[in-house]
This record gives structure tokens, C-alpha cells and sequence, in this order.
């Protein structure tokens, strides 16, 4: 029903490049060709002629796009036959889907003379409302055009109008950004809320259980469901804890290497290096720590007479802090980088050598950034999702035994998603209430981040 | 060229040949392949101010950063000719530049105190090097460091503020106290006050003057009127060759040296 649309904007943005030429014409005419004379350059006038010309016409398009549909269904409800208006709600909805699917050519899912006759009237409204948006555009354009020609002038400080609307721009952007945000935090609000009407908050929050098979239905046995979120916590944290244990020292050394004690022929190569294996698809890592690390953590453990099973945290978490340390080391390294040479000099100048020097003045110096670079980290892991699938496994296990199969909230998120589900059990509705915990959580983490670099700034600089 | 040799100045602290800290002898520095210094000779007196002027890129801070082997750190540079320090070759295999470097102490053009509180940017070298057997004898060494740079009675009852929170001419004495903590023997400053407005400027020149009782001071500036208030030698460069050095007072009343001559008077660099 938009198909003009497409050709709508493109005689738009042809309209636009026409006011844009006009607009500079007239001020070069106006100027008498000694452009220096005018408020702004002809550029600044040809702009604004655009936007006057376009962005109305264009905002007009762009909601009857968005809500066109919905203002048809409007008029379609008032213009209603008596014995359907009737009928039960849900019917009446019914009733106007199908003629809207016999209008625009969709599956409808019976048919009645009635229906046909509404699908004729739904059919010649959509063609009106399509014909009177584009009339109303026409009008705007045109209109908007002279209007914007009138003004343009010797005096008329078109630079500053069009910086007005450049800064509508940018706030528009920020603002989509803003409440997208908000939408997500709102949706995971409302629905976590749906779930904590079923299941007690605190069972959740502090329950040691993990078991969302819930009965289908009232008869069934033993599928009671648990939705104890501790378990899936600590698995998490167990493996953040054994990846940034890898990750940490292993990408901070490195760093400190690659900027202070490498060649510049060293660095240049090493670094991309080390940059490529950030862009290793996680499901490679993934297959690694399953096939690989796995089996060989089991056999080490076996043979030092542990008990050990190929998916454990240890596998997940080693291999996840390999996949991390590109983040460490190569965020540490600008931040060392960035650390003024001056401070070295200093250091050197006092008889220290390079490594007392990296130690006590570039390692504090660079400190803030390099703790954003570990939180930031740190986040990631949280995160990660497909290497702990694999690698660490989906048993609820509640324990610190690092060679025991865990799983963590992604995981859990993933699991309860995925597959036939409805979507109004606790179970479903179970992973929006550990989404929200997983924001709250890195929402803190980055809050203490925030705080501790601050502090440190504020001690260092 | 010929050597050239420092007449220590008639109103400086003694006049024996014996007090010439260092020599210098066919120093020549490339950095890659561009050589930026040539032929400098150089006799340099003790507990004394030597000032080095020239329009800059003439290879005065390089001479002065080639002293304490701060050209090391530099990939591409490469120092040639022989420097001595008490009769001993700088250059020599068995010297340790880090070593050097805590005899031969150094202030930058910029203040740069170190990102931590006063307190520990002064303990900074003693603490490397041992200096201190226990705290009270730390404490004691940042005392009289500080009073010894003119900042004790200014920063003593904040002595674990950040040493980065102070004012420039604060920060430059704080880094200066910071070189004397090691106790050097030779201080070289690179322009120490060209960052610096004209009160701190005065501080750090009164500073200075103190300081050649125990000191061998060489300094780089471009202040003319800077090496003539401090300085009991002068050494003029230009275009990476040492024109002329004497004493002050000769250097800029009496010039042998053409080019010297139109340098002090401001006719180019």
C-alpha cells in the first residue's frame, strides 16, 4: 500500500538537489556575484532552499509510512458493517484482518460477500490516504520551497538556520539511541515483573536450585521447576574469574611489552597479530575449548588422580581469557602509549632502568585506562556466550570445583529461548528476569568502574 | 676545530685547572643518518654554571642529553668522540648508563613530576637506589632535598598531595629537588625555565645560584639575559658546532666569533 513511497523519496531527494542550486543561485544573484558581501556562503542558502523544499514533505512521509497502516485501521473501524460491529472484539479483529488480507493480497482465512465489500472500501481508502499524503507532501514541498526562497537575502543568515537544524539532527540521533535503551530496560522491567508474579523474587534471587522444567500441564509429576539464580551467578563469575586470570596478566604483559620494550619493526607486526584473534568467531573458540582443551584438562586432572569431565569451567574459562587478551593488551597499549614520554625521560634521568621505570611511574600513570580496559573485559566475559555453550556446559551446578561442568546466565538465557516454547510459562518468561540481573550487574560493574578511574584520575593528574 | 677550554670566571668559586668535571673530545652524534653534532670539544668547570645558547636544532640539548647518556634511549642516535666525567669515559663498556645517570642528574624544559604525591616523587631516586637504610633516613633526604630546591617551606604540611596538583614553578623546583635527592654530582637542565612565567623564572635562577656552591650546573636556554644573570661560562652553538665557549662575561662583551657576535645581538636565530 506504500509502493509510491520509493518513488516519492526519489523525486524528493531530486527536488532537493534542484532547491539547492536555486537557493545558491539567488544569493549569488542577490550579491551581484561578490559573495563575500552575503551573511553566509551561497552553499548555506542553497542548503536551507533544500531543507525547506524536502525535510517537511519528507517528515510527512516518513510517519505515513510508520503510522498509515495504523490511521487505516482507524477509518476502517468507523466504516464497519452494523452486524459485524456486533460481534465479540476478538471477531470484529478477525473480521478486518481478512479484509485486509483480501485487500493487499494476503491469505484469508475465509470469505463473504461482506468481507469482499470491505476489502473494496479497504482497498479505495488506502489508494485516498495514499493520493491525499502525496498531494499534502506536494503541497509542503512546493510551498516550503518559495517560502525559504522568499527569505533568502543579502542579510539572511541561512548558516545559522542550517546549524539549527543540524543540531535537531544530532539530538534525534542521541534521542533514538536514549530510548531504545529505555525500551529494552522497560520490556526486561515488564516482563521480569510478569515473572516475579509467578515465583517468589527472593526464591529466585537466593534460591540454590536451578531447574525451569515447569508441567505443561496440571496432572503432570515431578517437573515442579526451580528458578534459583544462584548457580547460574556463580558459574558465571567462576568462569569471568579463571578467564581474566588468564587474560589479565598474559594481555597486560604483552601490552607492556609491545609498547615499551619492542622494537617499532616488532611492534608493527606482532600487533595485528595479536589483533587477529579478536576477530576469531567465538564458535571456533568454542569447538576449541570442546575438542581440544577439554579432553586434555580431563587427562591432566585424570592422571594427577582428579576426577575431571571433558566440559568444564576450567576449559570455558581458559579459553575465554585466550579470546579476551586482544582486548587487554591491545586497549592497555594505547593507553601506555598515551602515557607522555616526559614522565620516562624523568624516570631515566634519575638513574631508574626500564623496568623500574614501567613499574613505578608508566604502569600508575596508565592505571585508569588500563582498569577500563580490564572492566571492559571483564564485561565481555560476562557476556560470552557460545565458548561456555560448548565448552563448560548447561547442568545448573552450584560449586567453586573449576574441573566440574557449570553453566552461566547466558547459557541459560539461550537454553530457555530456543526450541517450542510458550511464552507466557515461568520458564520463558524466567530468562528476562536473568537478563534483568545480568544488566543490573554489568550496569554496577561499570557504575564502580566509572568511580574507581575517577579516583585515580583525581590522584594522578 | 681546537679544543677549547674554560677559563673558570674571574668572579667564580676557584680558579685551579683541576676543577674541569667534564671533557668533552671530538664528540660527533648522527641520529640515522643526519649527524647533528660535529667535532665538539668542550671543558666543562665544576660547582659552577655553564650556559649553552644558540638558535634552536643547533645541538645544544643534544650535547647536553649526550652527558648523562639520555641519547641511549634513543633508537636512531648514535654518539661518537669521548665525553669524560672526572677523567672517567662516559662511553666506556664497563659504565652502566643507569648508574651514570644517578651521578648526573637532569631537568626537562617541561616540569614533569612524576603522577604521585610530592613525598614520593622526591624519595623516587633514593628509593631506587637504596640511599635511604630506613624511613627516618628517607624522610630526612626528602627534607633536605626540598629545602635545598626552595619548596619545603611551601609544601611541608602537604607532602602527600600529588606533586602534579602544584603550580609550574613549583612543579619545576619539585623536579629539581627530585634530581638533588640522588645527589649528583652534575645537574644539566634543558631550557628549565622557558615553560615558566617571570616570578617562578626568578625563583628557579635564584635556585640555581644556590646550587653551584655543590654543583656542577649546565644549562640550555634561550635567554640571553637568562645565561648572563646565571652563568659563569658560556658555550655558543650553532648549526651543531660548538662557535665559542668562555666565560660569560667575555662571551657577551667581547665575542672572538662573528657569529656569536650577531647571535647576542639579535641579528639572526
Amino acid at each position: 500500500m506504500i509502493t509510491l513511497l520509493p518513488f516519492a523519496m526519489l523525486a524528493l531527494t531530486g527536488f532537493m538537489l534542484l532547491a539547492w542550486f536555486q537557493g545558491r543561485g539567488k544569493a549569488v544573484s542577490c550579491a551581484d556575484g561578490h559573495t563575500s558581501i552575503l551573511h553566509s556562503l551561497p552553499g548555506y542558502s542553497g542548503a536551507y532552499l533544500a531543507i525547506w523544499s524536502v525535510l517537511p514533505a519528507f517528515l510527512l512521509l516518513a510517519a505515513y509510512g510508520l503510522f498509515g497502516d495504523l490511521l487505516l485501521g482507524l477509518q476502517m473501524q468507523q466504516k464497519l458493517p452494523p452486524d459485524i460491529l456486533a460481534l465479540a472484539p476478538e471477531k470484529i479483529e478477525l473480521f478486518l484482518r481478512n479484509a485486509h488480507a483480501l485487500a493487499f493480497g494476503g491469505t484469508a482465512s475465509e470469505t463473504s460477500p461482506a468481507l469482499t465489500a470491505m476489502a473494496q472500501t479497504y482497498a479505495s481508502h488506502a489508494r485516498y490516504n495514499q493520493i491525499a499524503v502525496m498531494g499534502l507532501a506536494l503541497v509542503l514541498s512546493v510551498g516550503g520551497f518559495f517560502f525559504a526562497r522568499r527569505r533568502i537575502s543579502k542579510t539572511f543568515r541561512a548558516r545559522n538556520h542550517v546549524e539549527a537544524v543540524i543540531f535537531a539532527l544530532l539530538v534525534v540521533c542521541s534521542a533514538i539511541a536514549v530510548l531504545t535503551t529505555l525500551g529494552i530496560v522497560l520490556s526486561l522491567l515488564t516482563e521480569s515483573l510478569r515473572f516475579f508474579s509467578q515465583i517468589n523474587a527472593l526464591d529466585f534471587i537466593f534460591g540454590l536450585k536451578w531447574s525451569p522444567q515447569t508441567a505443561l500441564r496440571a496432572d503432570q509429576v515431578g517437573q515442579s521447576g526451580s528458578f534459583g539464580a544462584v548457580p547460574l551467578f556463580a558459574g558465571t563469575f567462576l568462569i569471568t574469574l579463571i578467564a581474566m586470570i588468564v587474560a589479565a596478566p598474559v594481555g597486560l604483559f604483552s601490552a607492556i611489552y609491545l609498547s615499551e620494550y619492542a622494537k617499532p619493526s616488532t611492534r608493527r607486526t606482532v600487533k595485528p597479530i595479536l589483533e587477529i584473534l579478536a576477530g576469531v568467531p567465538t564458535v571456533v573458540y568454542g569447538f576449541f575449548a570442546l575438542l581440544t582443551v577439554g579432553p586434555f584438562i580431563r587427562q591432566a586432572a585424570e592422571a594427577v588422580g582428579l576426577g575431571a569431565q571433558t566440559q568444564s569451567a576450567l576449559s570455558a574459562g581458559l579459553v575465554m581469557g585466550i579470546m579476551i587478551i586482544p582486548f587487554v593488551s591491545s586497549l592497555s597499549d594505547d593507553v601506555i602509549n598515551a602515557v607522555p614520554q616526559a614522565l620516562r625521560d624523568g624516570s631515566y634521568a634519575m638513574g631508574a632502568t626500564q623496568a623500574e621505570t614501567v613499574r613505578n611511574v608508566v604502569f600508575p600513570a596508565a592505571l585508569p585506562g588500563i582498569m577500563g580496559a580490564l572492566l571492559l573485559a571483564v564485561s565481555r566475559a560476562i557476556g560470552e556466550t557460545m565458548i561456555v555453550v560448548m565448552a563448560a556446559g548447561q547442568s545448573a551446578n552450584l560449586t567453586a570445583n573449576p574441573l566440574e561442568p557449570v553453566t552461566t546466565v547466558t547459557v541459560q538465557i539461550v537454553t530457555l529461548l530456543t526450541g517450542d516454547q510458550e511464552f507466557d510459562s515461568a520458564k520463558t518468561l524466567s530468562a528476562f528476569a536473568l537478563g534483568l540481573a545480568l544488566f543490573v550487574i554489568t550496569l554496577g560493574l561499570n557504575i564502580i568502574s566509572l568511580r574507581v578511574v575517577r579516583k585515580y584520575r583525581e590522584r594522578y593528574d | 676545530m681546537a679544543s677549547i677550554t674554560l677559563k673558570p670566571d674571574t668572579n667564580g668559586a676557584d680558579a685551579t685547572s683541576e676543577t674541569h668535571k667534564v671533557r668533552a673530545r671530538d664528540v660527533n652524534v648522527f641520529y640515522g643518518a643526519k649527524q647533528a653534532l660535529f667535532d665538539v670539544n668542550l671543558d666543562i668547570s665544576d660547582r659552577s654554571v655553564t650556559s649553552f645558547i644558540g638558535p634552536s636544532g643547533c645541538g645544544k640539548s643534544t650535547f647536553l642529553r649526550c652527558i648523562n647518556r639520555m641519547n641511549d634511549t634513543i633508537d636512531i642516535c648514535r654518539v661518537e668522540g669521548d665525553i669524560r666525567l672526572d677523567g672517567k669515559d662516559i662511553y666506556a663498556r664497563d659504565v652502566d648508563p643507569v648508574i651514570l645517570r644517578a651521578s648526573v642528574g637532569m631537568v626537562f624544559q617541561k616540569p614533569n613530576p612524576f603522577p604521585k604525591s610530592i613525598y614520593d616523587n622526591v624519595a623516587y631516586g633514593p628509593r631506587i637506589h637504596g640511599l635511604a637504610a630506613n624511613a627516618e633516613e628517607l624522610d630526612h633526604i626528602v627534607e633536605t632535598s626540598l629545602q635545598r630546591a626552595g619548596l619545603w617551606a611551601e609544601v611541608a604540611d602537604r607532602l602527600d598531595e600529588p606533586g602534579t596538583g602544584l603550580s609550574g614553578g613549583q612543579q619545576q623546583r619539585l623536579v629539581i629537588a627530585r634530581a638533588i635527592a640522588v645527589r649528583p654530582e652534575v645537574i644539566l637542565m634543558d631550557e628549565p625555565c622557558s615553560a615558566l612565567d617571570p616570578i617562578a623564572t626568578a625563583k628557579i635562577e635564584e635556585l640555581i645560584d644556590d646550587l653551584r656552591n655543590n654543583y656542577c650546573i649546565i644549562m640550555v636556554t634561550h635567554s640571553m639575559a637568562q645565561a648572563a644573570r646565571v652563568s659563569q661560562h658560556t658555550a655558543f652553538f650553532h648549526l651543531g658546532k660548538l662557535v665559542e665557549a668562555g666565560p660569560t662575561g667575555q662571551i657577551f662583551t667581547n665575542p672572538c666569533d662573528s657569529r656569536t657576535q650577531d647571535y647576542i645581538t639579535g641579528r639572526f636565530g
